[in-house]
Parts: structure tokens; sequence; C-alpha cells
């Protein structure tokens, strides 16, 4: 029998193969950590080091909940949900924490949200990625997070509806609600 | 990255993490579930009783049996099976909001379709005389349930207005005085020699009715009219 390289097996057949074998989830983890750690810098602003405890916290909770993966939804988007979880809490339990901007993080990922706000002709041409950058992070969180997931992640309606778990009809009016908010805070 | 996947793994072996075991979710969907489809139908038989009291309320077809407005209002509406039926309702929309998939639905959108299944089974409920049945077991056996849910008991339980209803516990065909175990379990005698008899009322032991006539002294109330307790104003004036 043709062994099929795990590169080329689906999330679903790693979560049943980790279901079986608990070492074969550093595939699911090597698969998930990069996106989900970029993901996380872009919604919450920390540090490498608060990133990877975050990140580490969302590979255990899932660990644990494996057996609720539905594989009717995607598994990228219950993946995605459990660190939206992961992130509010920190949130919460961060609440006074400022913000934290640092340069460290790709400014180029938020190239995206100017361009589309510049392609609908408003107020943002010709910013630099620094400043949408500075804009995002005086977005309230749930805004600054449905553009991350529309803009830089690329997660279409549903996607972002079963990440946030909201109806996709609310995910277009937040989204617009967010593009708003970011208009106003760039005039 | 490496150090995170690396991490991960020591922490789940030393602390010998396992997955929840599937049979703990299927159980939670289950149960939320149940609940879901357990509220639908308590909102549903809520909305076939209110159904059922309405239709066999006195005071919408004969108004002289309230004073005002507002005792017009709050004696036709049964207002506390419509605030059952709306918690039950609600209780269902919570649920469903905690089904998997609940979230992809606007709050709109399950709240309508709750109301057009309850809609559609309450009604059916009533049609089947299953709402009868029902509020006649409540009224037996919930304490208060007569004077809060059930309508008619505030407007058949005035004998000082002229208004009485009970249950017949004893007739007597030669003094034409009937006993009568009123809602609150209180005993009357019923002189009823000059009364007449409206809709389809059977004189008959353990059979509910409601009177209509004038209280002589603290026991003794005598009937002028004497009315089924089930069936409503317009079937009354259709048989009389």
């Amino acid at each position: 029998m043709v062994k099929i390289p795990v590169t080329q097996k689906t999330d679903y057949e790693i979560v049943l193969q980790t279901l079986e074998n608990v070492d074969d989830y550093k595939y699911l983890i090597q698969r998930y950590e990069k996106k989900l750690s970029i993901y996380i810098q872009r919604i919450l602003y920390v540090n490498k080091e608060d990133t990877e405890d975050i990140l580490q916290e969302v590979f255990i909770k899932a660990y644990r909940n494996l057996n609720s993966y539905d594989p009717k939804y995607n598994f990228s988007s219950w993946i995605y949900r459990i660190t939206h979880n992961e992130a509010i809490s920190f949130l919460r339990a961060n609440k006074k924490r400022q913000l934290e901007i640092s340069n460290d993080m790709e400014n180029n990922i938020f190239d995206t949200i100017a361009s589309d706000i510049d392609i609908e002709k408003e107020a943002v041409k010709d910013w630099d990625s620094k400043r949408v950058h500075d804009v995002l992070a005086k977005l309230d969180s749930k805004y600054r997070e449905v553009l991350v997931l529309k803009y830089i992640e690329e997660k279409d309606y549903n996607e972002i509806s079963d990440i946030l778990q909201i109806p996709s009809g609310t995910v277009g009016s937040l989204i617009n609600r967010a593009k708003d908010k970011f208009k106003k805070l760039v005039k | 990255m490496e150090e995170v996947s690396k991490n991960t793994l020591q922490k789940i072996e030393k602390e010998n993490i396992k997955p929840i075991p599937k049979w703990q979710f299927l159980l939670k969907d289950s149960l939320v579930w149940g609940l879901f489809v357990l509220n639908l139908i308590l909102g549903s038989i809520g909305f076939a009783i209110s159904l059922y009291i309405l239709g066999n309320n006195d005071v919408i077809l004969d108004s002289s049996l309230v004073n005002n407005a507002w005792e017009w209002i709050i004696l036709s509406i049964p207002l506390a099976w419509i605030l059952l039926t709306a918690l039950f309702l609600f209780i269902a929309y919570y649920n469903f909001k905690h089904t998997s998939g609940g979230y992809r639905y606007t709050v709109v959108k399950i709240f309508l379709m709750n109301i057009v299944v309850s809609v559609i089974l309450g009604v059916v409920i009533n049609g089947i005389g299953l709402s009868q049945k029902l509020n006649t077991i409540f009224s037996d056996h919930i304490p208060f349930y007569n004077h809060t849910m059930d309508l008619r008991s505030e407007v058949w339980m005035r004998p000082e207005s002229g208004y009485l209803a009970g249950t017949v516990v004893n007739i007597d065909p030669n003094t034409m005085i009937l006993q009568l175990k009123d809602l609150n379990g209180k005993i009357w005698d019923i002189p009823f020699e000059n009364a007449t008899a409206k809709g389809k009322v059977v004189f008959r032991l353990d059979e509910k009715i409601k009177i209509v006539g004038k209280m002589v002294s603290d026991n003794v109330f005598e009937a002028i009219e004497i009315r089924p307790w089930a069936g409503n104003g317009r079937l009354m004036q259709e048989n009389s």
C-alpha cells in the first residue's frame, strides 16, 4: 500500500491520526502555528513571548476538544475560532494593558486594508503601512479582528461567520461598521 | 516556532492531557437539542392553551360582565399564558443558538421559525382538544392555577357582583337546590328554581358550571342563568 505523505493529507485525516497517536499532532501544529501566530499578533499586538504562550494554550485546547471537531466545517475555521476565544480571554485578563505597537511586525500586512479603502476613494490615499497599523491599533478589538480576517487573512464571509460564530449577514455589517470607524479615525 | 510544537507536545505528555471523549460532546449536543425541542413543544402548548382560554372567554363577547375597558383588557387577554409562551420560546431560542450551527441564524430568523412552529403546533393541539384537557388537568392539580392562568376564574369568582363558578357536588330535585364547590373549594347552596340554562349545560354531579345570579347570604347564591364551564358567548347566544 502506498503511504500518503503527511503534507498531502487533509486536516481531518491528521485529526483522526492524532486521536490514535498524539505524536502526529505535531503535523497539525506545524501546519497552523505560523498562520495563527501572525493572526494573534495582528489582532492583539502582543510580543513574541505572549504570542507563543497564547498559541500553546490554543493547541492544548484544540487537542482537548479534538473530538468535538465536526468535519462538516473547515478545520481552519475551527482552530481560528479557538484562537479567537483565547485572544478574547487574553484581552479580558489584560484589560488595563496598553497595546504596544511593535515595529518588528510585518508592516506590509496592513497595506491591504488601506488599499481597499483607497480603492473606494476614501481619505487614506498615500498612507503608509505604519499609519494604517497605528489606526488599526486604536480600533475596538472586534472591528480590528473582522478587518484582519477579511483583508489580511483573506477569509470569506462564511469562514468569518464560523470563526466569530455570528451570522454571515452580521459579518457584512460588522465589516462595514469597522471600515466606517477606520475612516473616521483616519480623518 | 519549532518551540511551540515541541513545548505543546511536552505539556500534553507531562500533564497527561487527553482529548475529551466524543460521547461527552454528543451528550451535550443532545441535551441542547432536547431542551430546544422541549421548549418549542411547551411554547406550542402555551400558545394552544392561550387560544383555548381566549376562545372560551365570555368577556370578549359579553362586555356586560365587566365594568370598564381596563377590566375588559385584563380579563380577556390570557397574559400569564402569553408570557409563559414567550418565556418558553426565549429558552428555545437560547438553546438553538447554542447548537453547533445555531450561530449562523439571526435572532429574528430563529424567533420567526420558533413562532411559526409554535403557532402551527398550537393550532393543531387546540384543534384536537388537547389544550382543554391540559387546562383542566392544570386547573385540578396546580395550586393557584385558576387565579393566575385561567381568566375565567377571575371573571366567574365574583359572587358579590353576581358571578360564580364551580363544580356541582349535589343536586336536590325536590328543593331545586344544588350544591356547588366553587373554584376556591367553598361550598354554596344554589337555588335554581327560577334559573334558565344557557348553552350546552348539563345538570349532573361533577359538572363544572358558571352561574349568573345574586348572592343572598354568605353561602347562598340564587341562580338566574346557568352556563357550561366550556364554551364562549357566541355559543351561548346562539343557543339562547
